[in-house]
């Protein structure tokens, strides 16, 4: 391991550099992708080396499969007989007995799990607790408000979205951007624009 | 099929399984980066590789799909998105600044910002902030879009804060996938590419503004921290102080102060405003993001960030004013 950068990863991987000399070398492996597969490799020795069983297949071995591929004669034998022996033929008919009495048999076991099963209740009062939220907040803003337990076991006062929520919140970060959002702060920065702000 | 042709379509089968097959055992075992050097590894990427895509937004239960580019030129990045639903629109983040330009009124708003944030996801420049309130586990790998990504769960140890689940691609180590997740693992919002291409050269955008109507908001005055008028005594840990500033709310240009707050990931302000009218002191809602306000004396307090309802009351609790 006489090149330097190849140290280098190595010491990246046994997390022996620092903030700065790992960003370096990040973008050192941007800059000369033929390194990542130098990681990728010191990687894999790392795991070899944690005596986990790794089958890796090298370089060319994809382009030398093709190769056979291509290599491989075309034989133009007549067509074989599809008319199957007896044998299979009686396999082929218990086969599609079973299936079938595995499909009668398997929806009928499925909703008797379904039915014991403690998940509905709970994805019921998970859909209660949604529907209530959302009731909320599509509520119209001069609402009085709802009193809501909190995780400390006091109550408070839970209201719709309102103005000053949004305001606040375009303020704190550019979320509103990446969303539909937007559209009320369109209409609002148009208010603006013509005097009319609340 | 050809008859002749049928040994050749065995042998390729064959191969084909046995190639997969190998390729699945190779990989069946995560060779994959420590999850802290992920997460730098990523870091890195989304700040300086030029990649653009289309990028599938669900927050709120609704979907926005918009086109994404991020451009790096001399270091400097800008974010841009373009709507592909009405309201048509353009979004360019810039170092300080939001600009959104509508389409369909020509109208160019420019959104002052004390601290740039990815639209994808904030990260802390330095990535060890983040030991004190989260774990970092490596959970295998998947693929998204067709692409091998690895998984990589930020899990916060306390309840203070969401959970953030990133898909990060194998090749380039840019996320393909981010989930804001709540303590129960349900999935709060969610970003997807649905496709994304890595470019050597990607030009940055200058906000044309010639025959637009433009307008400035939040133009702001960095106080300074040691202005702060306020002491926060319940903070959970990991969040620090960012910056101090009084700005100007947009439309109504009522003057408030804003305190930001961030534990590297999630990020929480603190809005101080004199005689506040048509108030409402309790808790709002929209998806991740929760707001608590309250009243003390002549001015309302009020917590917002993407953080559980139960940091925005802890926060709003424990905040008094300085005697000086």
């Amino acid at each position: 391991m006489s090149d330097p950068i190849h140290q280098k990863i190595s010491q990246f991987l046994d997390d022996d550099l620092n903030q700065l000399e790992s960003l370096q070398l990040l973008n050192a492996l941007q800059q000369q992708p033929h390194l990542q597969s130098t990681m990728q490799r010191y990687l894999l020795i790392n795991q070899a080396l944690k005596s986990r069983p790794v089958l890796a297949a090298s370089e060319g071995f994809v382009a030398q499969i093709q190769q056979k591929l291509e290599q491989e004669p075309v034989y133009f034998l007549p067509r074989q007989s599809r008319i199957s022996p007896p044998f299979f033929k009686k396999a082929a008919l218990a086969l599609a007995a079973s299936v079938a009495a595995v499909a009668i048999i398997l929806p009928v076991g499925m909703r008797v799990i379904s039915i014991n099963h403690t998940g509905v209740l709970n994805l019921a009062q998970q859909q209660a607790v949604k529907s209530t939220k959302q009731a909320l907040l599509g509520a119209h803003p001069s609402d009085a408000g709802l009193l809501v337990s909190n995780n400390s076991g006091s109550s408070m006062r839970m209201y719709p979205v309102n103005q000053r929520f949004q305001d606040y919140l375009q303020a704190h970060n550019g979320s509103l951007y990446t969303t539909n959002g937007v559209e009320n702060l369109q209409y609002r920065a148009q208010l603006a624009s013509y005097g009319k702000g609340e | 099929m050809a008859k002749g042709n049928e040994p050749v379509f065995k042998w390729s089968l064959g191969l084909i399984v046995g190639v997969l097959f190998c390729m699945g055992k190779a990989f069946a075992d995560p060779v994959m980066l420590k999850p802290p050097q992920l997460l730098l590894a990523m870091q890195q990427s989304m700040a300086s590789l030029n990649y653009h895509g289309t990028l599938a937004i669900l927050k709120n239960a609704k979907l926005d799909t918009l086109q994404y580019f991020h451009a790096v030129q001399k270091g400097v990045e800008q974010e841009r998105l373009l709507s592909l639903n009405s309201p048509l629109r353009e979004v360019i983040r810039d170092v300080d600044a939001v600009s959104c330009i509508y389409k369909a009124s020509q109208q160019v708003v420019i959104d002052h910002k004390p601290i740039g944030q990815s639209f994808l996801q904030a990260l802390p420049e330095i990535p060890a902030v983040l030991d004190s309130s989260y774990d970092l586990i490596a959970e295998g790998d998947e693929h998204v879009a067709l692409q091998p990504v690895d998984v990589l769960l930020v899990k916060p140890r306390d309840q203070f804060r969401y959970a953030r689940k990133f898909w990060i691609t194998k090749q380039t180590h840019l996320p393909l996938k981010i989930e804001v997740q709540d303590f129960t693992g349900e999935t709060l919002e969610q970003i997807i590419f649905t496709d994304l291409r890595v470019v050597e050269q990607l030009s940055s955008v200058a906000v044309e503004v010639k025959d637009k109507k433009v307008q400035h908001i939040h133009q702001f005055d960095d106080l300074g921290l040691d202005k702060l008028p306020l002491q926060l005594k319940h903070l959970p840990v990991g969040f620090e102080k960012r910056v101090f500033t009084r700005m100007h709310l947009h439309p109504s240009d009522k003057a408030v102060e804003q305190l930001l707050l961030s534990d590297g990931l999630s990020s929480v302000s603190v809005y101080l405003e004199k005689n506040p009218q048509n108030f409402h002191a309790g808790l709002q809602t929209a998806g991740a993001v929760n707001s608590l306000s309250r009243v003390i004396g002549d001015y309302s307090i009020t917590v917002i960030g993407d953080v559980p309802a139960a940091t925005v009351e802890l926060i709003v609790q424990g905040i008094s004013f300085s005697k000086s």
